[in-house]
C-alpha cells in the first residue's frame, strides 16, 4: 500500500511520494510494526475503519536519510494521512502549498479541481511517533483551534489527520 | 487557472529541491533554489493579484511565495509579498498565517528613526490603498521590535497593538483585530480608545460577548461618553435580531443607556448623532411615536442631513430596519492615538 505513494499524485511527484513512503516505512518499524501493521483509522461520525499498509524494503541507507525523528515523523504522516484521503474518501493531494515549516494538502476528487477553490479541502497532518489515545486528542484539539481560531466557519473544507506510529492510529475529523 | 497551476507546481518542484539542499547542509544552493521557487509562486500568483473573487487561492500562493523569500533571505521581497497576500480579501485563517510571516522579517535597531518617519509619511497621505494598510501593519510591527524604551515609554502600554489592531481592522481581518485590540486594552485598561475599539470588534466578531462587556462597562460607576454609546450601539444591535418579546422586555434598558450616554458631556460630536439614531429608532419599534418625534427632532438639529431619512419613517417596517443598520457603527475618531509621539523624533 504504501508504493502507492510512490506513484506520486496530481501535486506530490513519485520522488516526494516515495520520500513520504520511506519515512512511514521507518516511523513504523520503530515503532515496533516493522513489514506490515494495520493502522486503525477513527472517522468523521463515528466511523472506524482500518488502513492495511505492507512497508517498502528498508536498508541502512534509507535508514540513515530518515534519522532526523522529527522530520521523518512529519513526512510519514503525511504520508499515511493521504492514503487514508484516497481510501476512505476518494480525495487525491491536487495541490500542496509551502507554510515555511512545512507544506499544507489541497484535496479533490479528480485533477480538474481548481488549486485551492473552495469545493477542494483543505488537509493540516499532525505526526507522533508514539504518544497514545490522549496525545492524538490533544494534537487534533491544537490543530482545530489553530484552524477555527480566526476562522470559525472557513470558506472551504477543511479536514485534520493525526497520525500516531506507536498504536498504529490515525484520527481524522473534518471540520 | 492551468496555466496558474502548471507555474505554481515548478514552483513546489524547485521547493523540494531547495528543501534537499538544505538537507545535505548547502546553504547557498538551498537559497537561491528557494528564491527562484519564490519567483515561480509569484508568477503562479500574478494572474490573480487584481481579482477579488480568487480567494482562498490568490492569498494560499502569496503566502506560499513570501515562504519561500523568506527561507531565501530576501526580506524585502518577502515584505512585498506579505502585503500582497494581505491586501486581498484572504481567509483569516491565510491572513494570520501572513501575519506570522512578519514576525520573521529581520529588525535592526539602527532603523528606528527611518522607520519612523515612514509611518509619518504614509499616516499622512490623503488615502491609503488595502496594500498601503498592509505596508502600515507591517511597518507598525518592526517598528515596535526597534523601538527604543523611551519611545515606547512616551507611546505608552499598548500603542503598537491597538494601532496594528487598527491595521486589520480596516482590512477586514476583525478576528485577528480583535485579539490585538485585547492586548492593547490588557495592556492599558483605562484607555478608551483602546477600549472604544474592542468593543466594536467584539460587537462584529462575538455579539453575546460584546453584550456582556457593554453590561459591564454600563454597571461601572465611571464610563467614559463614547464607551457609553458604544454600549448602546451593541444592545441596539442585538435588539435588532431579537424578537418582539426580547425587545419589549430589554427596551427599558436600552432607553436608560442612551439617555445616559446621551446627557454624558464626553460624548462628542461623532457619537451622540449615532445615540440619538438608536433611542428613536427603539421609540419607533415600541410604538411611542410622540417620543420618537422628539428624539429625531433633537437629530437633525444636530446633523440635518446624514439623518434626513429617519425623520420621515412612520412605522417600524423594513426601511426603517434598513436604516437602523446604518448607525450600528459608530466611526473610530480620528484623533485618536492617529500617530506615533511626535517629539520622539
Amino acid at each position: 500500500m504504501l508504493n502507492r505513494l510512490s506513484a506520486g499524485f496530481p501535486a506530490i511527484t513519485p520522488a516526494v511520494g516515495t520520500m513520504m513512503a520511506e519515512a512511514a516505512s521507518v516511523c513504523l518499524e520503530q515503532a515496533g510494526h516493522p513489514g506490515a501493521a494495520s493502522i486503525r483509522l477513527d472517522l468523521p461520525e463515528g466511523r472506524i475503519s482500518a488502513l492495511i499498509v505492507e512497508a517498502i524494503p528498508l536498508d541502512d541507507r534509507i535508514r540513515r536519510s530518515h534519522a532526523n525523528e522529527t522530520d521523518a515523523t512529519e513526512a510519514g504522516a503525511c504520508g499515511i494521512a493521504i492514503l487514508a484521503m484516497l481510501e476512505e474518501f476518494g480525495f487525491l493531494v491536487v495541490e500542496r502549498s509551502y507554510q515555511g515549516t512545512g507544506f499544507d494538502y489541497w484535496l479533490g476528487t479528480s485533477e480538474d479541481t481548481p488549486p485551492f477553490a473552495s469545493d477542494s479541502a483543505a488537509l493540516e497532518v499532525s505526526g507522533i511517533m508514539a504518544g497514545g489515545p490522549s496525545e492524538i486528542r490533544r494534537r487534533a484539539g491544537e490543530k482545530r483551534t489553530q484552524i477555527t481560531r480566526y476562522e470559525p466557519d472557513p470558506p472551504y473544507r477543511a479536514f485534520i489527520a493525526v497520525v500516531e506510529f506507536g498504536m498504529p492510529c490515525t484520527l481524522i475529523e473534518r471540520l | 487557472m492551468n496555466a496558474t497551476r502548471e507555474i505554481h507546481r515548478e514552483a513546489m518542484d524547485l521547493c523540494d529541491l531547495a528543501l534537499a539542499a538544505r538537507s545535505r547542509g548547502d546553504a547557498e544552493e538551498s537559497r537561491r533554489l528557494f528564491l527562484a521557487a519564490s519567483r515561480k509562486e509569484e508568477e503562479a500568483a500574478a494572474p490573480l493579484a487584481e481579482t477579488s473573487d480568487a480567494e482562498p487561492s490568490r492569498s494560499v500562493l502569496y503566502r506560499s511565495a513570501a515562504a519561500l523569500a523568506l527561507d531565501a533571505e530576501d526580506f524585502e521581497r518577502g515584505k512585498a509579498l506579505i502585503r500582497k497576500g494581505l491586501s486581498g480579501r484572504a481567509p483569516e485563517q491565510i491572513a494570520a498565517q501572513l501575519v506570522a510571516l512578519i514576525e520573521r522579517l529581520p529588525a535592526d535597531r539602527g532603523d528606528f528613526l527611518r522607520s519612523l518617519r515612514e509611518l509619518i509619511s504614509v499616516l499622512a497621505a490623503d488615502s491609503r490603498s488595502r496594500e498601503d494598510e498592509a505596508g502600515l501593519l507591517i511597518l507598525f510591527r518592526q517598528s515596535e521590535r526597534i523601538a527604543p524604551p523611551e519611545f515606547l515609554d512616551e507611546a505608552g502600554p499598548g500603542y503598537f497593538d491597538f494601532q496594528r489592531a487598527m491595521c486589520l481592522s480596516r482590512l477586514g481581518y476583525e478576528r485577528l483585530a480583535l485579539d490585538l485590540a485585547r492586548r492593547a486594552l490588557d495592556r492599558s485598561p483605562g484607555d478608551p480608545a483602546y477600549g472604544l475599539l474592542h468593543l466594536e470588534l467584539l460587537r462584529r466578531c462575538d455579539l453575546p460577548r460584546a453584550l456582556e462587556e457593554a453590561g459591564r462597562l454600563m454597571d461601572l460607576p465611571e464610563v467614559p461618553g463614547h464607551l457609553q454609546a458604544a454600549s448602546v450601539i451593541v444592545l441596539a444591535t442585538h435588539l435588532d435580531r431579537a424578537s418582539d418579546e426580547e425587545f419589549e422586555r430589554e427596551f427599558p434598558r436600552l432607553i436608560e443607556w442612551g439617555r445616559r450616554a446621551a446627557a454624558s458631556r464626553e460624548i462628542g460630536g461623532v457619537a451622540l448623532p449615532f445615540v440619538l439614531a438608536n433611542l428613536g429608532l427603539a421609540y419607533l419599534r415600541h410604538g411611542d411615536i410622540d417620543a420618537t418625534r422628539g428624539v429625531f427632532a433633537e437629530l437633525e438639529a444636530t446633523s440635518p442631513e446624514k439623518f434626513r431619512g429617519l425623520t420621515a419613517l412612520e412605522g417600524y417596517d423594513e426601511r426603517a430596519r434598513h436604516l437602523g443598520e446604518q448607525f450600528h457603527q459608530i466611526p473610530q475618531s480620528p484623533g485618536f492615538h492617529s500617530s506615533p509621539p511626535a517629539h520622539s523624533l
